[in-house]
């Protein structure tokens, strides 16, 4: 029996050591979610252009690689996804996020977009607008509409980012 | 049986215990030499005693591709500081095109390349300010450990060790040359051995990420007295640009249907 108890307690406490140790390395490329932005991005670490070392050790960042081929627009990295993958929706007590687009909508987004995770929600957003946008406005706020789909500006990080608004 | 329970009892406290242990060992002291506490607190102290300064910024950071390859960035940008309550910060190059304003009232990000800008009220000290814009916006203010009002309790509150590496060079200028380790983060600060103890360089190794990335700063320029006009912080927006709302990061966006009132 004590020779169970030691052997127990042995393997349980190399156990706990073990897992935190390694528990907080992160699994995605350029500090980013996993390379597609998916669901669980939310809980990566900072990206390394986070020039600060107080807020570099800080939690998980909004925004996450974006998916598809299209270029970022000042520093253009080099992805590929495929965009069908990434339409996922969550429950946030699940560890994932709600996705608050319908699938109709989405088929229409252009690939190149980013995960942003807010409120509990996965939205996707651009670094750009297509060519060819109209601009509309919708009870005082400014959307650009382009292929059936609205995006509104925000300010993040020091950028304009382009979000799709939900339609729903 | 009761002794086999009591066995499997103890051996969840142990555990329990052994998580406890290790996780609280974050908390220990930091193991920091004294030389390079000492001149970690002394490139502190002097930025903590400035009123106003500025400096230039040359800064390169990894992004890691999907296949591993590490490409990197770059951006130039200009920070003038006057404490407690005011910074105007300038940056572009690679990934950066934009104007930050702090007036101790407001910040507003004005992105030049978008002609797009976005204000929000903010805490009235410098600290309180970025915290608010972190946590609020998750926007980061490139070096913000030197514009704290406590440098030193910022860069050593999750330090591990610390090291004096050395005297080296950063261009023509001899530093003290410091290495930390945390548990996320590897860093190295090189403090100017003149008379002003200004950080002249900082490396950033993000060392629990795949292929460890690194930014890095070289800082250059500084002037510990400019003279800094209240109007340099205040924002006035060009003809035929856009105002924007900061991303919220706890806070959805109205769908259309709610903009529409349908």
């Amino acid at each position: 029996m004590r020779r169970i108890f030691f052997g127990t307690s042995t393997l349980v406490l190399g156990l706990a050591t073990l897992l935190w140790t390694t528990a907080p390395i992160s699994g995605g490329k350029g500090g980013q979610s996993g390379g597609g932005g998916h669901a669980s991005g939310g809980h990566a670490a900072a990206p390394a252009h986070v020039g600060s070392v107080h807020y570099a050790a800080g939690p998980a960042p909004v925004r996450a690689a974006p998916v598809g081929a299209a270029p970022v627009r000042v520093a253009p990295a080099v992805r590929t996804g495929t965009v069908r993958s990434e339409h996922y929706a969550g429950s946030p007590s699940s560890g994932a996020y709600r996705n608050p687009y319908r699938d109709e909508y989405f088929r229409h987004f252009r690939p190149g977009y980013r995960p942003y995770f807010l409120g509990g929600a996965q939205y996707y957003g651009y670094d750009d607008l297509p060519p060819g946008f109209q601009t509309v406005v919708i009870d005082g706020i400014t959307y650009y509409l382009y292929d059936g789909v609205y995006y509104q500006a925000y300010l993040y990080d020091g950028q304009t980012v382009y979000l799709v608004t939900p339609d729903q | 049986m009761r002794r086999r329970m009591l066995a499997v009892g103890l051996a969840v406290a142990a555990m329990l215990g052994g998580i406890a242990l290790a996780g609280g060992s974050q908390q220990q002291a930091p193991k920091i030499e004294p030389k390079a506490d000492q001149y970690l607190k002394a490139m502190s102290s002097y930025l903590a005693g400035l009123k106003t300064y500025s400096f230039q910024v040359e800064e390169f950071f990894d992004e890691v591709q999907d296949d591993g390859q590490k490409i990197q960035f770059s951006n130039q940008r200009h920070l003038s500081v006057s404490r407690p309550n005011k910074i105007f910060g300038e940056d572009e190059g690679d990934t950066a095109n934009s104007l930050f304003y702090y007036d101790g009232n407001t910040v507003t990000v004005f992105d030049r390349g978008q002609k797009t800008y976005a204000t929000e009220k903010v805490p009235g000290t410098i600290d309180a300010m970025l915290d608010d814009l972190h946590d609020r916006f998750d926007t980061h203010q490139t070096l913000a450990d030197f514009l704290f009002a406590d440098p030193y309790k910022m860069f050593t509150e999750h330090v591990q060790t610390g090291t004096y590496v050395g005297l080296h060079h950063v261009g023509k200028a001899k530093c003290h040359h410091l290495a930390f380790r945390q548990r996320l983060l590897d860093w190295q600060i090189w403090i100017d051995a003149g008379n002003q103890a200004v950080p002249r360089k900082l490396v950033i190794t993000f060392k629990r990420q795949v292929d460890q990335p690194q930014y890095t700063a070289l800082i250059h320029r500084w002037d510990v007295n400019p003279k800094l006009s209240d109007d340099l912080f205040k924002f006035q927006p060009p003809a035929g640009v856009s105002k924007v709302d900061f991303l919220n990061r706890h806070a959805e966006p109205k769908s259309l249907k709610t903009a529409a009132g349908k």
